[in-house]
């Protein structure tokens, strides 16, 4: 197992670590409350390490990347990031990827569900320059209204002109780090790429000025519902229980005018069928229990759903859930029944996403 | 509200409508109306519009469901589902 490079510091701050396909995280630190509260009014620092981290020469990894990801990667420009994905030759995903040109190479932050070494085997096949950087660097994440104002203390203003989807490169006690602006929460959100030799010392620092902007420190799990409120996908979640990148919704990060990339074959003859599912987030009625992986879904008996993803929203006081549902049915603001134990029965309903109206939205306006 | 076919067909009449102007009117959208998620971001991930495909869709709106956007009501345009919520409670508003 590839454990946390910061366990220690997470470890005094009093976390509950976990796994994620082989690799130590952070599930809590807080009380989930507390964490989600931080989130969504201040901004909360989370540590993402567990993700892959690749490096590629930038002249021959563009057009290597562009044979083996879903996008068009041909267009990325410089300080910019492109949001794809890798499927299997089966076309089934197996990792979301972020792919940043700066500094004359391509950053490759991989989001991989595979217990394999599908994802790394796959990426290094192209000989041009590739790196695997996931054991020497760590991958902080930061998101909530506050995150601007805080990378602003920390890096210097010239982070408000960071558009979404961009990287930078700043020098850290001698060293370089990289700066993306690539959040998956709805608020401000931003992720640190930087190398052990000054972690602890960057960990430090930044925490500091988290914690006197009144944010604090999260887990996955906090991070991890904090995507489904702001409709982002979530490779750790619905991404490891359905395998079909088209019925996770992922068309968006597909350029079907490409003639090949890793498991294009089976996926353009998917995007034909009219039997795809579609995901739909659904909320618990009041007072009802929480939903469970793998619950079903009904409509006068049939069955319509199942639930791939759930959790508790203290942003909206509700518990939410995606579940894969027979498109005929997959439209938001209908009433579900739920399958309970014993006799009872209770009521869902499908909602859009976002749920949330993030705070950022209006801090960004200040 | 219960999932009567009546039901559904009136939110996909919406839904399907914003999606095949996205398609039509939007360059940077690429995408058959099938390909688009209800639940996709219309701005930043997802499709990206940006501040003219914006003025577009809200062009669109009034025009197709008589349902005016403001810069009070902004965001609704955060998806296609968020959108589709707005000129629903616009409509039963009006009535």
């Amino acid at each position: 197992m590839r454990s946390l490079f910061l366990k220690d510091k997470w470890a005094a701050l009093g976390a509950k670590f976990s796994q994620i396909c082989g690799r130590e995280c952070v599930e809590y630190v807080a009380d989930q409350a507390e964490e989600s509260r931080a989130l969504r009014s201040a901004a909360c620092l989370c540590d993402m390490s567990f993700s892959d981290k690749f490096f590629f020469a930038e002249s021959d990894g563009m057009d290597f990347l562009d044979t083996v990801l879903a996008g068009n990667i041909l267009k990325l420009r410089y300080g910019r990031l492109a949001d794809s994905f890798l499927a299997r030759p089966d076309g089934s995903f197996a990792a979301e990827c972020f792919v940043a040109d700066i500094d004359d190479k391509l950053i490759l932050l991989a989001e991989d569900i595979c217990s394999d070494s599908f994802v790394q085997s796959t990426l290094s096949s192209g000989n041009c320059g590739f790196k695997d950087i996931s054991a020497d660097y760590v991958l902080l994440c930061l998101d909530g209204p506050l995150a601007q104002k805080i990378v602003a203390e920390l890096f210097g203003a010239d982070i408000f002109n960071l558009p979404y989807l961009s990287v930078e490169k700043y020098a850290f006690d001698g060293h370089d780090t990289y700066l993306f602006r690539n959040g998956k929460t709805g608020d401000f959100g931003y992720q640190f790429l930087v190398p052990n030799g000054v972690a602890s010392e960057f960990f430090d620092k930044l925490s500091g000025i988290v914690v006197s902007f009144g944010g604090g420190f999260c887990g996955t799990a906090t991070q991890f519902i904090s995507r489904l409120e702001g409709g982002f996908f979530n490779a750790y979640a619905e991404g490891m229980k359905v395998a079909n990148p088209l019925e996770l919704g992922l068309q968006w990060q597909i350029d079907f005018s490409k003639d090949f990339f890793c498991g294009s074959d089976e996926i353009f003859k998917q995007r034909t069928l009219d039997s795809l599912r579609r995901l739909v987030c659904l909320k618990a009625q009041s007072g009802s229990p929480a939903f469970k992986l793998g619950e079903k879904i009904f409509v006068d008996g049939i069955q319509v759903g199942e639930v791939v993803s759930c959790g508790y929203s203290h942003a909206l006081s509700e518990n939410l859930a995606l579940a894969i549902f027979d498109k005929n049915y997959a439209f938001s603001d209908f009433d579900f029944s739920r399958e309970l134990p014993g006799e009872s029965n209770g009521l869902c309903t499908s909602i859009s996403r976002p749920c949330v109206l993030a705070k950022s939205l209006s801090e960004a306006s200040k | 509200m219960l999932p009567t076919p009546e039901n559904i067909a009136k939110r996909k009449f919406i839904t399907d409508k914003i999606k095949e102007m996205l398609v039509r009117n939007i360059d940077s959208v690429r995408y058959l109306p099938e390909d688009l998620h209800d639940d996709v971001a219309l701005v930043g991930s997802g499709l990206g519009l940006d501040s003219l495909d914006i003025l577009e869709v809200a062009m669109f709106v009034e025009g197709q469901f008589g349902v005016k956007l403001s810069e009070s009501n902004l965001a609704a345009l955060r998806s296609i589902n968020t959108l589709a919520d707005f000129i629903e409670k616009e409509q039963k508003e009006n009535k």
